[in-house]
């Protein structure tokens, strides 16, 4: 089974989804987490459903270990978050590996934190839901509403269907709990707040109250000046949310989401929703004081905060993303992109697709492996995305190839011959006056200055000189290859050493790689998505391109032979890693 | 029956309260059930959650589909239905349930207070207790938790000005008019009389609860050993003087 082994427990931590509805009839609460915007915030940081189910965690002291790779988030108050000993920011999200641990300290501002993982935590639910209820004796990890404990396994989803989007929350904990500080809580008068005369609403709605050191889920006491209504005892009857009612003894009480769902002491109104989670993320001794609200209010003041949220969508931490795209990219490894991939500084495909974003003008995109006597698909297809990308972007594209690809494009691209040698380069470079050079699948210069394919066989007399407009040109230049004889390994003398290949020498600003080039132009794609909050893949149809492609005499690098396919791969394959791409950036 | 103008108010942000009578009685009961059903039939998947009591419905509404306007509206009008469908002596004849219960000083430390409150003695409290067929009005303030109605005048004690912060599970208590067997520890402000050792709630069966709204409660006393027989302890309320 997947999930984390509970090394410490803490102070108190137990699960929580939205809470149990529906159910007030036999007695039961609501349940659910004491501060609802953060608990929303932690599962949206892991793209999970709006009530997947969360640890919620007061006070702090839970440590936790993975036996699976996930991502986590935490929210809430102010905890010092630990991964295997490093700090780590609260409020983002962070990958976890399996034998990670993962340390929540003691909050140093606020009361309550809530940890999500992707997917949420797989657990039974009670009356609808997973909720801890510990006075109900229901909800959590055993169905019998007790807090998380020393050695429990908490089971996580055993395949997560989709990684989630990175997402970065700057609404870090909105309330401060310093002592000297007096917290408003807004409150909307109920029906029996007349029998609370003048002088006693004008007490309750002057004075400070001080939160006593008796609170819990079910309810906030607090001490201060004291306060009666004219009735004494009245018949039970259904208290929500928030309501504040008064025992004999004059002190307030705060029915909070484990509250008793009947009562028969006078209640002079309810806590407003969204100042209930400032209330719960007090420490006992802050002091409050209390506002009137009307119900009209409260509805639209809820409604502005609904829309607020839609407004300022956490943003995406794209490096986070960027380095899932790079991963991605290399998963199937078949010729060790990935040995590759470790030697470029992650966040490649993020400052390529910032390139290409400050540099938009005209753009010089070089593909075209020669095999035979005609060409390979892997390449055009990525020039293709690209050329469209960059159009919607406001571009202006230009392939750059030889025959027999440039006679096949140029009916429906801009395009541009490769000229022979350097001095053409030179020329064809003062022509265009490129903002940006980009070179998907183009063969590289090895050292003796000759062209190998991946067999290692001397392709020279079919290859048309890329190489020199990428290194003469005074603008940047980002290259995408899959085998190391592309142009722009030169980037990787290095690590290129450990390939049985004729590697390239050509050299460039941003090199990315991919397990098939065309794969590395969509991951571009994908991360300009995000950038420009626009999904440049949505029409992206892998086939008909190869369909298009076919007709032109393409073939596939590998087999050699005109089919739907790059280096191998059927075009469902590249279609999944597209939909894959979509979904990593958001969309 | 003096006619009660049915008051619909506001309890929170998104919740209305209906009263339909100052006192509770089998009719206005009845007349709860009524009206919960309808308004959770009218109100649909807009409404979250209904909470019937004695005389009064608390109706918790989505106030991202609905706001308190439209709401009011259906609950005016469902009040209106019901008084023209004039239904009034639909009693249900619910199930007769005797729970057992260990009234002594050590189970019940509200007793003596009690007695002496109400000059009576402590058997006198007793048996006052156990002479009443109550009804099950509620179900509430923690699940199980069902309101029994109507406690004989004579012992009828005002709620604890404090609220205690725990009450064991089977303890029976009084509250004004009310009485209860409290379904598992929680805090609570009523005064503890005795311990009844049936268990009230236990969600993993079906029905979860041994009563239900409508039906009859009657108390029967039993001895220390008979509790103890029944599966109840007495270590919850030794710890909680």
């Amino acid at each position: 089974m997947k999930g984390f082994l509970v090394i410490e427990p803490g102070i108190l931590s137990s699960f929580q989804d939205l809470g149990r509805s529906g159910q007030h009839d036999i007695g039961l609460t609501v349940g659910g987490p004491m501060d609802v915007l953060s608990f929303r915030n932690a599962n949206q940081l892991c793209s999970n459903d709006k009530n997947a189910s969360l640890i919620e965690i007061t006070v702090g002291g839970l440590i936790i270990e993975s036996n699976l790779t996930t991502y986590i988030a935490l929210t809430g108050a102010s905890f010092p978050l630990k991964i295997n000993d490093t700090f780590v920011r609260s409020s983002t999200t962070h990958k976890i590996y399996s034998g990670d641990r993962i340390e929540i300290g003691f909050a140093e501002n606020g009361m309550r934190g809530y940890l999500a993982v992707a997917g949420g935590f797989s657990l039974e639910t009670v009356f609808g839901s997973c909720s801890t209820v510990k006075r109900e004796k229901i909800g959590g990890l055993y169905g019998d509403g007790q807090p998380i404990t020393h050695g429990d396994f908490l089971p996580c989803p055993d395949n997560m269907v989709c990684p989630p989007f990175f997402w970065e929350t700057n609404q870090l904990f909105r309330h401060s709990s310093k002592h000297s500080e007096v917290t408003t809580i807004r409150v909307i008068l109920g029906y029996q707040a007349q029998t609370f005369d003048s002088t006693q609403r004008g007490i309750f709605f002057s004075s400070e109250y001080i939160l006593s050191d008796r609170n819990d889920r079910m309810g906030a006491r607090l001490t201060g000046p004291s306060v009666k209504s004219s009735l004494n005892g009245i018949l039970s009857e259904g208290i929500c949310l928030g309501a504040i009612q008064f025992p004999p003894d004059g002190m307030p009480i705060i029915l909070l989401r484990d509250r008793q769902t009947i009562g028969g002491y006078p209640k002079i109104g309810s806590v407003f929703s969204l100042d209930l989670d400032k209330l719960s993320q007090l420490s006992p001794d802050s002091k409050v004081c209390f506002e009137q609200l009307s119900i009209e209010e409260a509805h639209n003041l809820l409604h502005l905060d609904l829309a607020r949220s839609k407004l300022h969508k956490p943003k995406v931490n794209l490096k986070a993303l960027s380095g899932e795209i790079e991963q991605l990219l290399v998963d199937k490894n078949p010729r060790g992109m990935r040995a590759l991939y470790e030697a470029i500084e992650p966040g490649s495909y993020l400052r390529a697709a910032q390139l290409i974003n400050n540099n938009l003008g005209k753009i010089l995109i070089g593909t075209g492996f020669p095999v035979n006597s005609t060409f390979e698909t892997d390449g055009p297809v990525g020039a293709i995305a690209l050329y469209n990308g960059i159009k919607k972007l406001g571009g202006d594209p230009v392939i750059v190839c030889d025959d027999p690809l440039l006679s096949f494009l140029e009916s429906s691209f801009n395009t541009c011959k490769i000229q022979p040698n350097q001095d053409n380069a030179t020329k064809l470079l003062k022509k265009y006056q490129p903002s940006l050079i980009i070179s998907i699948e183009r063969p590289g210069k090895a050292s003796d200055g000759e062209y190998y394919n991946m067999r290692g066989v001397n392709i020279t007399p079919k290859c048309a000189d890329f190489d020199s407009i990428v290194l003469n040109a005074d603008c940047p230049t980002i290259c995408i290859g899959d085998g190391g004889n592309e142009v722009g390994m030169g980037n990787l003398n290095e690590a290129l050493q450990k390939l049985n290949i004729n590697p390239s020498i050509t050299n460039c600003d941003e090199l990315l790689v991919a397990d098939v080039s065309n794969w590395g132009a969509h991951g571009l794609l994908a991360i300009l998505s995000c950038l420009i909050d626009q999904d440049l893949l949505a029409e992206w149809d892998n086939e008909k391109v190869l369909a298009y492609l076919s007709k032109g005499g393409s073939v596939d690098g590998v087999t050699g032979k005109n089919t739907l396919s790059e280096d191998g791969m059927d075009s469902s394959i590249s279609q999944n890693i597209v939909n894959k791409l979509r979904k990593l950036s958001g969309f | 029956m003096t006619k009660y103008d049915p008051n619909i108010s506001i309890a929170g942000e998104n919740s209305l309260i209906i009263h339909l009578s100052e006192k509770s009685d089998v009719v206005v009961a009845d007349r709860v059930q009524q009206i919960s059903a309808l308004v959770r039939t009218y109100l649909g998947t807009d409404l979250i959650d209904l909470i019937p009591s004695y005389a009064s419905i608390l109706v918790i509404y989505d106030n991202f589909k609905t706001d308190h306007f439209t709401v009011s509206k259906v609950l005016r009008r469902t009040i209106l239905e019901t008084e023209n469908l004039n239904v009034t002596n639909q009693v249900r004849n619910g199930n007769l349930i005797t729970l057992p219960v260990y009234y002594s000083l050590e189970s019940g430390p509200d007793l003596s207070n009690l007695a002496k409150n109400t000059n009576l003695s402590i058997e006198e409290v007793m048996a006052i207790h156990q002479q009443v067929e109550y009804r099950v009005y509620a179900i509430g303030f923690a699940p199980g938790f069902a309101y029994l109605g109507h406690v004989d005048e004579r012992i009828a004690a005002p709620r604890l000005s404090t609220p205690r912060l725990r009450v064991p599970r089977g303890a029976v208590a009084i509250a004004d008019q009310q009485t209860a067997v409290y379904p598992n520890e929680s805090p609570g402000g009523w005064n503890l009389i005795g311990l009844c050792p049936t268990l009230m709630f236990n969600p993993n069966e079906i029905p979860c609860m041994p009563i239900k709204t409508g039906d009859r409660v009657k108390f029967k006393a039993i001895e220390r050993n008979e509790f103890i027989e029944l599966g109840g302890n007495l270590i919850a309320m030794s710890n909680n003087p």
